[in-house]
């Protein structure tokens, strides 16, 4: 699928925002609220961009990170990683695209993305 | 006759877990000064089991706390927008006003949140400092990131100045150190109408550098000068409703500053302005 996006985020209301935010920058877009559902859906999928919260039920968000840097098929993915914490994002600001603190700016998150596109 | 050594070099405050319990110990040599000679230990266990379990308690709590208020405002904040980016449809001027107040609102008590859990961990003790390498500089552009929007709408300036003196990095905590800024700024935004806003980063000697921020505000009367750094405190009491904010921003600043063992000062002429001044010491890379 062309332009398709991962919203992986277990709180439904975020999701829904980043999942507009992405589909207001063009993107065709799949939410997934639980990790293990995400590590599965990741090895199927090609996502050009994926949003990562760090806490999820089930497996976490650095694990799938480690997953998706690790995947052939995704090694042109972006992945912009949201976390309430800036700390733990200094963490991961080497693995991942972006880091997003949030709370997340719904127009900078679409400005972001759609500077992402691929087409 | 035995007598339990030096008092003060004792080791207390040790914590044992010890199968469920928790214990504190303190322990000192017992010595008979007749003799001059050690004759024994005498160590005291406490069972503080109880303390300790409240202890994280209240550090699970704040930590939930924090987690819980703040999704659903993050969550207010994203809805706002969407509707005030039509993302269902457009609004009229009216209704994006009103968009616009919300988030402003919404984005105030989520400061307003931050500012109660930072003082709670600080009044626990538990918020700690990290020391690391960070380019010094940036402490001014995350400055203009922040606060250029609240300055502009107050139809303030927000101007800088970085020494060329002051090392190109720093050893610090550059989070904390941006809270600071940030609280500092937002306290002279606060009480500045017109005028504006300087913020200065400078070398004081070779042990120490300097952090100022200088307004046109109201200025501070002399005699509530001692006070502006309590927790709740605003100088006269009507004023912070028409001010807003928690009245916890120069206390957490204090309390920062003395955290990073520095100190604050403040400067002040009423009706022309205020200078606050923070001095901290610079920290080698061998105390990191």
């Amino acid at each position: 699928m062309e332009n398709l996006a991962f919203v992986i985020e277990d709180d439904e209301d975020l999701s829904n925002i980043f999942a507009e935010a992405l589909k207001a920058a063009g993107f065709q877009v799949e939410t997934i609220r639980d990790g293990a559902i995400a590590q599965k859906r990741i090895k199927e999928a090609s996502p050009e961009i994926i949003i990562l919260d760090m806490h999820l039920p089930h497996v976490d968000g650095a694990t799938l990170l480690t997953q998706i840097r690790s995947e052939e098929h995704l090694k042109e993915t972006r992945v912009l990683i949201a976390t309430a914490d800036a700390l733990l994002g200094d963490f991961y600001r080497g693995d991942a695209d972006s880091v997003l603190i949030k709370p997340v700016s719904f127009s900078q998150l679409r400005d972001l993305t759609a500077r992402y596109k691929r087409k | 006759m035995g007598m339990i050594e030096h008092p003060e070099k004792t080791e207390t405050g040790v914590r044992v877990e010890w199968s469920k319990k928790t214990l504190s110990v303190s322990i000192a040599r017992v010595r008979n000064s007749e003799a001059n000679q050690n004759t024994g230990v005498v160590a005291v266990f406490r069972d503080v089991t109880r303390e300790a379990e409240l202890e994280k308690m209240k550090s699970t709590f704040v930590g939930v706390v924090s987690h819980e208020l703040r999704t659903p405002l993050n969550a207010i904040i994203g809805y706002t927008e969407m509707l005030k980016e039509s993302i269902y449809g457009s609004l009229n001027e009216k209704q994006t006003s009103v968009a616009e107040r919300i988030i402003i609102n919404t984005r105030r008590l989520l400061t307003m949140v931050g500012d109660l859990l930072d003082e709670a961990q600080m009044k626990a003790g538990k918020l700690s400092i990290k020391k690391q390498v960070f380019k010094t500089s940036s402490l001014l552009e995350n400055m203009h990131a922040t606060m250029d929007k609240i300055t502009n709408d107050k139809g303030l300036y927000l101007t800088d100045e970085f020494d060329p003196n002051m090392p190109e990095t720093i050893i610090g905590d550059p989070q904390r150190l941006q809270q600071i800024i940030v609280n500092l700024v937002n306290n002279s935004a606060k009480f500045t109408s017109k005028g504006g806003i300087h913020v200065c980063i400078l070398r004081k000697d070779t042990s120490h550098w300097k952090l100022e921020v200088t307004d046109t505000g109201s200025g501070i009367p002399e005699n509530e000068i001692p006070y502006i750094f309590e927790t709740f405190r605003q100088v006269e009491n009507t004023t912070t409703r028409q001010h807003g904010g928690s009245g916890l921003g120069l206390s957490i600043v204090k309390q920062l500053v003395e955290l990073l063992n520095g100190e604050v000062t403040v400067k002040s002429d009423l009706d022309k302005g205020s200078t606050f001044t923070i001095t901290l010491p610079f920290i080698a890379e061998k105390d990191m």
